[in-house]
C-alpha cells in the first residue's frame, strides 16, 4: 500500500512525516493517522527520526523549553527521551537518548534561529488538517510547580516586597529621630540651674 | 488601551512578524555568534536605540534600561524570540498568552 508523504518546512528545518489515513475512521485517501515514519531534518545537524511514540514527546519539549526559556531565568527541561537545556541565552543543547541499549545520546547545539524553525515546523504540522497526532504522556523531571507556579510564587513576592521595604524605611527613619536635639529638654535643664 | 484595541494590535503585530520572520531570524542568528556577525545586530540596536529616543519618554527608568546597550540584549532577544514563535496560524492566540504570562 503506497504511504502518505507530508513535509513542512521553516528555513533551514523541515519535517517529514509518513503514514497512513485511518480507513476505519472513513478518512481521506490523502490524510495521515497512523504515522508510520517521522524524519526531521536541520541544516548542517545530524537527521533524527524516531518511532511515532517519540514524535509527540520530541515535540512537548520544545513547546514546554520555548516557554521556559521566554518566562525562565535558567530553561531546563529533562525526560526520558530528551533533554534540553541553555548554554545562554543563545545557543541550547540538546540531548537525544536512544531507547535501544549501547547506543550514545545524539548530542546538538542549537541557536534562536534553529529553535525557531523548528518550532514553527511543529506548528504548521499541528495546525494541518491533514495529519492527525495522538498525544502520548511521558513523564518529565519538571515539577509541576515550576511549570504552573513560578509565576504565582514571582506575584506573592512583588506582593510581599514593597510593604517590607515600607515597614524597613519607616523604622530606619524613625529610629533615626532618637539622636536628634530636642529644644525642650534643655529648656527645662536651663529652667532648674537658674531657678528665677 | 481597549480590549479590541489590544487586539487589534497583536493581530497586527503576528501578521508583521509572519513577513518580517526572515529579517527576526537573521538577527537572531547574528547574535548568536556575534564575533563573526556582528553588523546585522549592531546596526539593529542602533536602529531600535534610535527609535526608542524619538517615540518613548526616556526619564522613564524603564526606557532608559532599554537604552543601555549592556542591558538591553536579553529585553530585545526574548522580544524577537517571541515574535518568532507566533507566525503561525494560531499565532495570535499564542501571543495573547505570551504578553499576558510575561
Amino acid at each position: 500500500m503506497m504511504q502518505n508523504k507530508l513535509s513542512f518546512h521553516q528555513s533551514s528545518v523541515s519535517l517529514e512525516i509518513i503514514g497512513l489515513p485511518d480507513y476505519s475512521n472513513n478518512e481521506n485517501k490523502d490524510q495521515i493517522s497512523i504515522i508510520s515514519q517521522w524524519k526531521l531534518t536541520i541544516v548542517d545537524k545530524p537527521l533524527i527520526e524516531g518511532k511515532i511514540e517519540h514524535l509527540g514527546p520530541i515535540m512537548d519539549a520544545f513547546y514546554i523549553y520555548s516557554n521556559l526559556l521566554i518566562k525562565n531565568e535558567i530553561p531546563i527541561y529533562e525526560s526520558k527521551l530528551i533533554d534540553i537545556k541553555a548554554d545562554n541565552l543563545h545557543i541550547h543543547n540538546i540531548v537525544l537518548k536512544s531507547s535501544k541499549a549501547n547506543v550514545k545520546p545524539l548530542v546538538l547545539k542549537i541557536g534562536n534561529s534553529l529553535l525557531s524553525d523548528t518550532i514553527n515546523c511543529f506548528d504548521q504540522l499541528n495546525e494541518s488538517p491533514k495529519v492527525r497526532i495522538k498525544k502520548t504522556d511521558i513523564p518529565t523531571k519538571i515539577p509541576k510547580k515550576l511549570k504552573f507556579g513560578l509565576n504565582n510564587k514571582v506575584k506573592f513576592f512583588n506582593f510581599l516586597i514593597p510593604p517590607f521595604f515600607a515597614i524597613c524605611s519607616l523604622i530606619l527613619f524613625s529610629s533615626s529621630f532618637i539622636y536628634f536635639y530636642s529644644p525642650f529638654e534643655n529648656i527645662e535643664k536651663k529652667e532648674l540651674t537658674n531657678p528665677e | 488601551m481597549k480590549v479590541n484595541e489590544f487586539d487589534a494590535l497583536i493581530k497586527i503585530t503576528v501578521e508583521m512578524s509572519k513577513y518580517l520572520y526572515p529579517y527576526i531570524r537573521e538577527i537572531l542568528k547574528s547574535k548568536e555568534d556575534i564575533k563573526e556577525n556582528s553588523i546585522i545586530w549592531n546596526d539593529f540596536n542602533k536602529r531600535f536605540i534610535e527609535l526608542i529616543k524619538e517615540r518613548f519618554n526616556v526619564d522613564s527608568m524603564r526606557v532608559k534600561k532599554l537604552l543601555n546597550q549592556a542591558e538591553n540584549g536579553e529585553i530585545i532577544i526574548k522580544s524577537l524570540l517571541i515574535l518568532s514563535f507566533c507566525i503561525s496560524n494560531q499565532g495570535y492566540q499564542k501571543l495573547k498568552n505570551f504578553l499576558y504570562d510575561f
